[in-house]
C-alpha cells in the first residue's frame, strides 16, 4: 500500500519511456497508453525532470527549451501547475541525480520560470503565439482574435453574401441552391462552403486540388464514367454489391425501365458534374472573400493559425495573397530550432493534419520528442484529428516530418483508474470489438487493443452492473427509454441508481460517490431526465445547448423587441410568441392593441405579468444605454430587470434554478467574449447571434454547475479526459448507421472529400435497384428516419450503410464504392472507440442497461446494445449476480443484475437554495445614498434636503441656500460680477488683509493695506473679468468694501483677537471623520481663521459677507458649518482644548454669532439620514 | 549555477500577519456572489463598511460580476478605477452630435441619436429630456434612407406634432456647419453638455434607485465631459493652426475619442454606504481590518507579462554577467509587480484576509490557484459551506466566522486615515 506522503513515481512503461527519453540526446519516444494509464502524469513528470536536469547542467532558463503541449485545453491548463508540483516533489525527495543540489530558492525560481514558459499549453496556444509574430506579414493590421465563433460565422455569412451577390457567380449559386435546398437538416451550400474552406486549409489544398478530390469521389461512384447503357449500371451494382444480385436486378427490370434508368443516370452524372464545377468556381471566389474578410474583421480560426504557421515556415508563399518569404521568417524558424530541445506532446492521437504540419516546422532531428496518446481513444475525426500520425510515430518512428534514427516505443497497459472488475469487464466487451474487422478494427489506421491491466486492489462486490428491463419496442425510441406507465431503459436505470445509492451498492464507505450518466447523443436526455426525477433523483445536465434553453431564448426575444419597442407587431411577437408565458393576459393585450403603456395601465393584469411588463417598459426607457454599453452589460440589465435568474413567476422551469443561473451567466460571458472590443446595439446583437439561435448546436453548451445533484448527464465527448466513481451508459441501443455518410451531402474526412450528387435531378425513383433501398439515387428530404427500421442508403450513386456478408472470398464489408465506404468505416470505427472511452471513465462501478430480450434480430455490429448483451453473456432470467469467464482476470468476472435492495429508501436532504436562483435582485432596495465626503459649508443643505441638493453636490457645484437677491441700497451695480463673485471677492479681500499681518495701529478703513487687499482679491477672483470691470462697478465695489465691510471689521472683537493671538492660521485645512453607527463621513473643509489664543484655548471664525439684510435662511447653515469645524478640531486637539466658534458677518449686516450647535450635531444629522428610508431621491 | 541576484525576485512571499481564508468558487460569477454574500454577512455582524476592502489585480473582468452580485446581496459597490467615459451618457451625447454633423446625409437613427442620449435645449428645457418611447415611436414612423438635416426637419414635420422635435431640428439647423471652427465646436458641445447637466442629470436622479448609482456615474461623467469639451475645443484649435487636421466634425469626433481614452476620470466616490473595490496597485497605503482579495488564480495573479527581452537575456541581466552588469533588471521579469501588489493586499489587512478564486473557465476547463498562495498557510472554505453562504439561508463559513471578533465584542475603532485617495 502506498502512503499518501510518499512521492509519486513512474512505474512500468511510464518509467521505461522516461529513462529512454532522459538518457537520449535526440530521438522520438512514443507511449501508447490505455485509458487510465497515467499518461498526463507521465508527461508532466518527464517535463519536470527534463527541466531540472537542464538546470542542474547549467541552463539558467531550462523552461524555455521544453515544449509541453496537449490537445485538450483542460489538461493543457494543468500542465504548468502540475510540472511545478513535480519539481517540488522531485527536489524534496531527491528523486533524480542532481536534485539534492537545488535549494528551495532554486525551486521557487524554476517554478516562476515555468509559469512564464512560452511552449507550455495547448497545441493551438503554442501555435497562436508563433502566429502572432507572423500576423503583420500576413496582412493583419492588428493581432487577430482567434476562434471567435460569432465573428467567424459573420465572416462566412458575408463571404457567401458577397459571392452570391456577384453576377459572375449568380448562375452557379442558383444551381447550388437548387441542388441542395435547405430542408432544415441537411447541409446547405452556405455550410458546405464554410466547411470546405476549413478543410482546404487543414489539408493545405488549393481549390483545384480540392476539386480533384471531389472528382475522385465521383469517379469512385461512377467507376465506368458516364453511364452509356444498362451494363454500366449492372456492373456498378456488381462492383458495389454482388454479381448475383446485379444479375437478378438486371433481369427484374423491363427494357423501358432500363431505358428510363440509363437516361436518369446520365442526367444525374451530368448534373453532378456541373454541380462540382459550380461548387468549385464558387469556392474559389469564396476563399478569396474569406482571405479578405478575416483581415477586415481581424479574426482567424485555429485551423487558419496552424495553416499559416505551416505555410510560412514551409516557404509556401504567397499565403492568402500576402508577400513573399523573407529572411526574417527563416531566422524566426531557426530561433525556434535553436531554442527548443525537447518537445512533449500529450493526447497525440488528436493532433490534426495541419497542426502536425505546423509543429513539424519547429522540430529538428537534434531534438527529443515524446508523444503520448491512445489511438483507441481517438474520437475527434469530425474535428480533423488524424490518429494515423501517432500510429506512424509508434510503429515506424516517423513523426513531425522526420524519420527518426533513434526511436523507442512502449505500450502502457496498466490502468490506475478502474477496479480490476471494471478492467476485466471492459476487456470482455472491447477486445472482441477491437479485433473485429466489422467493428473496432474498421479504422483506416492500424491499432491493436492491448487490454487493460488494473493496478488497483480487487473489490469484494461486483463493479459491473446490468440494469435489466423488458424492452419490447425499438431501441432509441421515446417508448424504449421512458414508456408511459411501464418500465423502460431510463426508468430501470433511475430505479437502480436510486436504490443503489440507498443500500450502499454504489457508494463508498463514507456514503459518497459521484455518478455520471453518459450519452452518445443528446436525443433522449429529456426523457431520461423525466424518468430520473420521477425516481427522486436530482439531475444536472452538463450537455444542454445554451441557445436552445428557454430563459436564454427569452432574453434574446427581449433584444428582438428592443429593436423596435414601440411597434405593436414587435410587442405582439414578444408577448405571444416567445418563451414568456403570458397567455393569461392575452385579452388585455388585445384590448390595448399591444401598446405596452396601455397594457401596463390595465387593472386586469395579474401581478407576475405586470412585473414582466413593467420591467419591459423600464428597459425601453433605458434604450439609449443599449447603444453605448457593451451587449454583455445590457443583457445583464435585461436579466436583472426581469429577475430572470430567480424567475419569480416560474416562467422558465425547463432547467433547475442552478442551471438557469448558469445558462444566463454563460450567455453574458459568451457575448462578452464574442463582442470583444466591438459594441453591438440590440439590432446588431440579434444579427450576430442569429446563426446560433437558428442552430443552437453550433453554439456553446450550458456549463456544468457544481451542485450536489445525484447524477450528472454528459455526452461522451464532453467527459473525455475526465472520470467518475460511477459511470452509467445511457441509450446504448442507438443505430450506428443513423447519421452515416449516406445521409450526408458533404463529406470531408481524412483524405476523402465528397459532394453528394444534386438532389433536384429526376432519377426515376420508382424503379427499384435491389439491394439499394434508394434505387438509383433518392436523397432523403427533411431529415432522417430516426424511428423504426430506417433505410441505410439513398441509392446506388452514393454511400451506403449496408453490410455485404457473403462477398466471395472476403470478410463482411460495407456495400458501396470503397472510396466512400472508407468514410463509413471510419465513422463506425470511431463509434466503437467512443464506447471504449465511455466505459473506461469508470472508477468504481459501471452500470449498463440491457433489455431482457433484444428486439428483432441481433445486430452486434450495428448497435452497442447487442454487442454489450453478447459479450456480457446476458440472457433473460439472470438475477442478482452471474459469472462469466474473462481470460485477462484472475478468476471469473462477476456481474450484478439489478443487484440492489428494492426496499431500500434513500434519505434525502434539502439542498440550500441559491439566493441568485431564488430572489430577484432589487436595485431599488439598496440602502439610500449617504454623502461620503462633506464640506462643512454645504453640510446643512445637503443633510437637510438630499433630493434637492445631491445633483449639485455630485457635480461639484455650489449649493446655494439663499437666493441671489441683494439689498436695494447697495452701491454695487453687479453688471459684470454677480452677487456670488462679489461675495467671494470681498471675502477674499478680508482674508488677505488678515494674512498681511499689518499692525492694528497702521491700518484704517482707507489705508493702503486695505486697498491692496481688495486689489489682490479682485485679481484673484476675477482675472478674466478684471479688464471689463467698468469704473462705476469697480467704484461701487470699493465703496462697499471700505465703508460697509472693513470699517466694521476693524472695529470687531475678532480683529482684536487676531492681534492678541499667539498664532493666526488663515484658510486652514480641516479634515476629519464623522462616524455614526453605520457609516463614516469624511469632512474636508477650510476654516477662514483659526486662532491659537494660548493656554489651550482656540478660536475658529468663519467670515461671511452679507449683501442683503435677511440672513435667516443662511443662519442654520453657518451654525452647522462651525459646529463641524469644532468637531474636527476637537478630534485633532483632544478633549483638553477649549474651543470657541463664531460666524462673523460683515456688509449689509454686522453680526457675530457664537456657535450654538453642539459638535455632535453633524453626526446626529447624518444618523438621521441613515435612518430615513427616503433620505435620497424617490424611486 | 545559481546567483542571488537572479533568484532575488522569486523568493518566498512574506507570511501575512493575520489569518488567511481561501474561498474557492466554481466560476468567476460564483466567486463574485460568494464575495458579496460574505460582505453582507459580515456587515450584518456589525463590521463597518469602511472596515472591508475588496481587492483585485485587475478589476476589468470583475466589474460586472461584482456589480451584479453586489446588487443581488444588497450591497452598493464602488470601483476605484477610472471612469469608462466612453460608456457614459454625456460622452455618448457629444459623440452622437459629432457623428450627426460629420456625416451630412444621415439615417433617422443618427438624426435622433443625440435625443436618445438625452439632449436638451440650452433654454426652456421644462419638458426635457424626451422619453425613449417618444423618440422610438417617431423613429419607427420615419421613412428609411439618408437625408440632410434640413430634409429631415421637413420630413419630421409631417410625422409628429410634438413641438420638441421641431425645437431640436431648429437647433440642429442653426448649428449645421460642415467645416466647423473651434468656436462652432464649443458653441455646439458646451451648451449641450451644460443643458445635460442642468436637465438630464436631475432627470436621471429622479429615475434612479435610492443608492443613486446611475446618478453618481452621470455626474462624474458630466464633470469629465465638460472638461473634455474644453480640451477638445482647445486641441482642435491647435491642430487646425498647425495643419494637423482640416475643419471637420469627424476630426472633432476623433479628438473626443482620443482624449476620452487618454485622460483619467475623476476618482472620488460619494456614497458613504458603498463598499470599496479597488485594484491591487492602489492598496499599498491601505490599512483595513478585512481584505477580500479576488481572482487569486494562476491565470490572473500574476498576469503573464510579455517582454521583448528574451528570457535568456533577462537571466543574463539578472545575473549581472559580463557587460550586462550595468543594466538594471525589470521587476516584471519575475512577476515582481504583481507579487508586490499581492503582498500589499495581504499586508493591508489587520484582522483577516479572504482570498477568493474561481476554479473553472467559462468553458469548464480547470483554473488553478495563484502560485502566490501556494506557501500561505490558510484554511479553505468547503464547497458545501460556500453553497450555504450564497443561499437563501446564508451562514458565514466557519473559517471566515473565526476572523470576526466574538459576538458582543466591539470592532476596532476606525483608523484616522484609512483610505488612500
Amino acid at each position: 500500500m502506498s502512503n499518501d506522503d510518499d512521492p509519486r513515481t513512474l512505474r512500468n512503461a511510464q518509467a521505461t519511456i522516461r529513462d529512454r527519453f532522459v538518457d537520449a540526446e535526440s530521438g522520438l519516444f512514443t507511449m501508447n497508453c490505455v485509458a487510465g494509464a497515467g499518461k498526463s502524469m507521465t508527461v508532466q513528470r518527464i517535463a519536470a525532470e527534463t527541466i531540472i536536469r537542464r538546470y542542474v547542467a547549467g541552463d539558467q532558463t531550462p523552461a524555455q527549451s521544453v515544449a509541453v503541449m496537449s490537445f485538450n485545453t483542460d489538461e493543457a491548463a494543468a500542465i504548468g501547475p502540475a510540472v511545478c508540483e513535480h519539481i517540488r516533489e522531485i527536489v524534496a525527495h531527491e528523486m533524480i541525480p542532481g536534485a539534492s543540489s537545488l535549494t528551495q530558492t532554486d525551486v521557487e525560481y524554476l517554478v516562476t520560470r515555468i509559469r512564464q514558459a512560452p511552449f507550455i499549453g495547448t497545441v493551438d496556444s503554442v501555435l497562436r503565439d508563433i502566429f502572432v509574430e507572423l500576423a503583420a506579414d500576413l496582412g493583419f493590421e492588428e493581432t487577430p482574435t482567434v476562434g471567435n465563433d460569432a465573428l467567424l460565422s459573420r465572416v462566412h455569412r458575408e463571404c457567401y453574401d458577397a459571392v452570391a451577390g456577384d453576377p459572375a457567380h449568380a448562375d452557379a449559386i442558383t444551381k447550388l441552391e437548387a441542388a441542395y435546398p435547405d430542408d432544415g437538416w441537411s447541409d446547405t451550400p452556405t455550410e458546405m462552403l464554410a466547411d470546405a474552406v476549413q478543410y482546404c486549409r487543414d489539408q493545405r489544398l488549393s481549390t483545384a486540388g480540392f476539386e480533384r478530390k471531389l472528382r475522385t469521389t465521383q469517379d469512385a461512384v461512377y467507376p465506368d464514367g458516364r453511364t452509356t447503357g444498362r451494363d454500366d449500371i449492372v456492373a456498378t451494382i456488381a462492383n458495389f454489391a454482388d454479381a448475383d444480385v446485379a444479375a437478378d436486378t438486371a433481369a427484374d427490370l423491363t427494357a423501358d425501365e432500363w431505358a428510363d434508368l440509363v437516361a436518369a443516370d446520365q442526367r444525374l452524372y451530368d448534373a453532378w458534374d456541373e454541380t462540382l464545377t459550380a461548387f468549385c468556381d464558387v469556392l474559389e471566389a469564396y476563399r478569396e472573400q474569406y482571405r479578405a474578410l478575416i483581415r477586415e474583421y481581424n479574426v482567424v480560426s485555429h485551423t487558419d493559425v496552424a495553416f499559416s504557421v505551416a505555410s510560412v515556415f514551409d516557404g509556401e508563399w504567397p499565403i492568402d495573397g500576402a508577400g513573399p518569404t523573407t529572411d526574417q521568417h527563416t531566422a524566426l524558424r531557426q530561433r525556434y530550432h535553436a531554442r527548443l530541445a525537447s518537445v512533449i506532446i500529450d493526447e497525440a492521437q488528436d493532433i490534426s493534419t495541419t497542426q502536425h504540419a505546423a509543429l513539424s516546422q519547429l522540430v529538428t532531428p537534434s531534438m527529443r520528442v515524446l508523444a503520448c496518446g491512445d489511438t483507441l481513444q481517438s474520437i475527434y475525426l469530425w474535428r480533423h484529428a488524424d490518429p494515423s500520425l501517432f500510429v506512424s510515430a509508434c510503429r515506424d518512428g516517423q513523426y513531425l516530418g522526420i524519420d527518426w534514427d533513434t526511436h523507442a516505443t512502449v505500450t502502457a497497459a496498466t490502468t490506475y483508474r478502474g477496479t480490476p472488475d471494471i478492467a476485466a469487464g471492459i476487456n470482455t466487451i472491447m477486445r472482441p470489438v477491437f479485433d473485429d474487422p466489422t467493428r473496432g478494427a474498421l479504422s483506416d489506421f492500424e491499432t491493436a487493443y492491448p487490454g487493460l491491466d488494473a493496478d488497483r486492489d480487487p473489490t469484494a462486490d461486483p463493479s459491473i452492473h446490468i440494469a435489466a428491463f423488458n424492452g419490447g419496442v425499438a431501441p432509441e425510441t421515446a417508448l424504449w427509454a421512458n414508456p408511459d406507465g411501464r418500465v423502460g431503459e431510463a426508468n430501470i436505470l433511475a430505479t437502480y441508481l436510486s436504490q443503489g445509492l440507498a443500500d450502499g451498492t454504489l457508494t463508498d464507505d463514507a456514503g459518497d460517490d459521484s455518478i455520471t450518466v453518459v450519452f452518445r447523443k443528446r436525443t433522449r436526455m429529456d426523457a431520461y431526465k423525466d424518468a430520473f426525477e420521477a425516481a427522486g433523483l436530482t439531475v444536472q445536465n452538463a450537455s444542454s445547448r445554451l441557445f436552445a434553453c428557454d430563459v436564454v431564448t427569452a432574453v434574446l426575444a427581449v433584444c428582438d423587441w428592443l429593436t423596435a419597442p414601440t411597434d405593436p407587431a414587435q410587442t405582439r411577437a414578444l408577448l405571444t410568441d416567445s418563451p414568456f408565458d403570458l397567455t393569461g393576459s392575452q385579452a388585455c393585450f388585445e384590448r390595448a392593441d399591444y401598446d405596452l403603456d396601455a397594457i401596463c395601465a390595465d387593472d386586469d393584469l395579474d401581478a407576475d405579468t405586470r412585473t414582466v411588463l413593467c420591467g419591459l417598459r423600464d428597459l425601453r426607457s433605458q434604450l439609449g444605454r443599449f447603444h453605448r454599453v457593451p451587449a454583455s452589460v445590457y443583457l445583464e440589465d435585461i436579466i436583472e430587470q426581469l429577475g430572470l435568474r430567480a424567475d419569480p413567476g416560474d416562467q422558465f422551469t425547463e432547467l433547475p434554478a442552478a442551471q438557469r443561473v448558469s445558462a444566463l451567466d454563460a450567455l453574458t460571458n459568451t457575448v462578452a467574449d464574442w463582442e470583444a472590443d466591438t459594441q453591438y446595439p440590440p439590432a446588431a446583437l440579434v444579427d450576430l447571434l442569429a446563426p446560433f439561435r437558428a442552430a443552437p448546436h453550433k453554439g456553446p453548451d450550458i456549463p456544468s454547475v457544481t451542485d450536489d445533484a445525484d447524477v450528472v448527464f454528459s455526452t461522451v465527448h464532453r467527459l473525455k479526459g475526465d472520470q467518475d466513481d460511477v459511470i452509467v451508459l445511457a441509450t446504448p441501443g442507438f443505430k450506428l448507421w443513423d447519421a452515416g455518410p449516406y445521409s450526408q451531402r458533404f463529406i470531408t474526412q481524412g483524405d476523402v472529400a465528397a459532394l453528394a450528387p444534386p438532389t433536384n435531378v429526376e432519377t426515376a425513383p420508382e424503379i427499384a435497384l435491389p439491394p439499394f433501398d434508394g434505387g438509383l439515387y433518392t436523397p432523403a428530404s427533411g431529415g432522417r428516419d430516426t424511428q423504426g427500421v430506417a433505410s441505410r442508403d439513398v441509392g446506388v450513386r452514393w454511400a451506403t450503410e449496408h453490410w455485404l456478408d457473403d462477398a466471395v472470398g472476403g470478410a463482411p464489408h460495407l456495400l458501396g464504392p470503397d472510396h466512400l465506404q472508407s468514410v463509413a468505416a471510419g465513422m463506425r470505427g470511431e463509434a466503437w472507440r467512443i464506447l471504449y472511452v465511455a466505459l473506461s471513465r469508470a472508477r468504481d462501478h459501471l452500470v449498463i442497461p440491457l433489455p431482457k430480450t433484444l428486439p428483432g434480430t441481433a445486430q452486434p455490429r450495428d448497435r452497442w446494445l447487442d454487442t454489450l448483451a453478447e459479450t456480457l453473456e446476458f440472457v433473460p432470467g439472470q438475477t442478482a449476480t452471474y459469472a462469466i469467464d474473462e481470460p485477462s482476470s484472475t478468476g471469473d468476472l462477476t456481474i450484478g443484475v439489478n443487484d440492489v435492495d428494492g426496499r431500500a429508501t434513500r434519505a434525502t436532504h434539502d439542498t440550500p437554495q441559491s439566493m441568485t436562483g431564488a430572489v430577484p435582485p432589487q436595485r431599488a432596495q439598496l440602502p439610500p445614498w449617504i454623502p461620503r465626503f462633506l464640506d462643512p459649508s454645504t453640510a446643512y443643505p445637503l443633510t437637510d434636503d438630499v433630493d434637492a441638493t445631491v445633483s449639485a453636490h455630485l457635480l461639484d457645484e455650489a449649493i446655494h441656500t439663499e437666493t441671489e437677491a441683494v439689498a436695494d441700497d447697495l452701491p454695487i451695480t453687479f453688471e459684470t460680477l454677480g452677487p456670488e463673485a462679489v461675495g467671494t471677492c470681498l471675502h477674499e479681500a478680508v482674508v488677505t488683509l488678515i494674512e498681511m499681518d499689518v499692525p492694528a495701529a497702521e491700518i484704517d478703513t482707507w489705508s493702503k493695506p486695505v486697498r491692496t487687499a481688495l486689489q489682490h482679491a479682485i485679481q484673484q477672483v476675477t482675472p478674466n473679468a478684471l479688464d471689463m470691470l467698468p469704473d462705476t462697478e469697480r467704484g461701487g465695489l470699493v465703496n462697499f468694501f471700505h465703508n460697509w465691510v472693513v470699517s466694521d471689521f476693524l472695529e470687531s472683537d475678532l480683529w482684536a483677537q487676531i492681534h492678541a493671538a499667539e498664532a493666526v492660521y488663515v484658510d486652514h485645512d480641516l479634515s476629519g471623520l464623522v462616524t455614526t453607527g453605520e457609516v463614516e463621513v469624511e469632512l474636508h473643509g477650510e476654516a477662514d481663521i483659526l486662532l491659537d489664543l494660548g493656554d489651550g484655548e482656540w478660536q475658529v471664525a468663519d467670515l461671511k459677507i452679507a449683501l442683503t439684510d435677511s440672513l435667516d435662511a443662511t443662519q442654520p447653515r453657518y451654525e452647522l458649518q462651525i459646529a463641524a469645524y469644532e468637531h474636527i478640531l476637537q478630534q485633532e486637539l483632544g478633549p483638553a482644548a477649549t474651543l470657541h466658534t463664531t460666524v462673523e458677518t460683515f456688509g449689509c449686516v454686522r453680526e457675530s454669532v457664537h456657535g450654538q450647535f453642539p459638535p455632535a450635531v453633524l453626526a446626529h444629522r447624518i444618523r438621521t439620514l441613515t435612518e430615513s428610508p427616503e433620505s435620497a431621491s424617490s424611486e | 549555477m545559481t546567483h542571488a541576484h537572479r533568484t532575488a525576485l522569486t523568493g518566498e512571499l512574506p507570511a501575512p500577519s493575520c489569518p488567511v481564508v481561501e474561498l474557492p468558487a466554481p466560476t468567476r460569477r460564483d466567486e463574485a456572489r460568494a464575495v458579496m454574500a460574505t460582505i453582507r454577512e459580515i456587515r450584518d455582524r456589525g463590521v463597518g463598511v469602511r472596515d472591508i476592502a475588496v481587492v483585485a489585480r485587475d478589476l476589468d473582468p470583475y466589474e460586472q460580476p461584482l456589480t451584479r452580485a453586489a446588487i443581488q446581496y444588497g450591497v452598493t459597490p464602488v470601483f476605484w478605477t477610472q471612469l469608462r467615459v466612453t460608456h457614459t451618457e454625456p460622452y455618448a451625447l457629444v459623440a452622437a452630435l459629432c457623428t450627426l454633423f460629420a456625416d451630412g446625409d444621415v439615417a433617422a437613427t443618427s438624426l435622433l441619436a443625440p435625443l436618445t442620449q438625452r439632449w436638451a435645449p440650452p433654454t426652456d428645457a421644462a419638458e426635457w429630456p424626451l422619453d425613449q418611447s417618444t423618440i422610438q415611436a417617431l423613429l419607427e414612423a420615419l421613412p428609411s434612407g439618408r437625408r440632410s438635416i434640413a430634409e429631415w426637419a421637413e420630413t419630421i414635420q409631417t410625422h409628429t406634432t410634438d413641438e420638441r422635435f421641431t425645437t431640436y431640428c431648429d437647433w440642429l439647423q442653426t448649428h449645421t456647419e460642415r467645416e466647423p471652427t473651434p468656436e462652432t465646436v464649443g458653441g455646439v458641445l458646451a451648451p449641450s453638455i451644460d443643458a445635460y447637466r442642468e436637465t438630464s442629470v436631475p432627470a436621471r436622479q429622479q429615475a434612479d434607485s435610492p443608492a443613486l448609482m446611475e446618478t453618481e456615474t452621470a455626474a462624474r461623467a458630466t464633470v469629465r465631459v465638460t472638461r473634455l469639451v474644453e480640451q477638445v475645443t482647445h486641441k482642435y484649435d491647435e491642430w487646425l493652426a498647425d495643419g494637423t487636421v482640416s475643419r471637420s466634425w469627424a476630426a472633432v469626433r476623433e479628438l473626443c475619442e482620443l482624449l476620452a481614452t487618454q485622460r483619467p476620470g475623476r476618482r472620488e466616490h460619494s456614497n458613504a454606504r458603498a463598499i470599496d473595490i479597488m485594484e491591487a496597485n492602489d492598496v499599498w497605503a491601505l490599512s483595513v481590518p478585512y481584505v477580500i482579495a479576488v481572482g487569486v488564480t494562476a491565470a490572473e495573479w500574476p498576469a503573464q507579462t510579455e517582454s521583448v527581452v528574451p528570457a535568456e537575456l533577462q537571466e543574463a541581466v539578472l545575473s549581472g554577467a559580463g557587460a550586462t552588469g550595468i543594466v538594471a533588471p525589470r521587476t516584471a521579469w519575475g512577476d515582481g509587480r504583481d507579487r508586490d501588489h499581492f503582498v500589499d493586499a495581504m499586508r493591508a489587512a489587520e484582522r483577516g484576509v479572504i482570498v477568493t478564486r474561481y476554479t473553472q473557465t467559462d468553458d469548464g476547463d480547470d483554473v488553478h490557484p495563484s502560485p502566490f498562495v501556494a506557501s500561505v498557510d490558510m484554511e479553505t472554505v468547503s464547497e458545501q459551506a460556500r453553497t450555504q453562504l450564497v443561499s437563501t439561508a446564508p451562514q458565514l463559513p466557519e473559517p471566515i466566522d473565526a476572523l470576526l471578533p466574538p459576538s458582543g465584542e466591539s470592532d476596532p475603532a476606525p483608523t484616522e486615515s484609512p483610505h488612500n485617495e
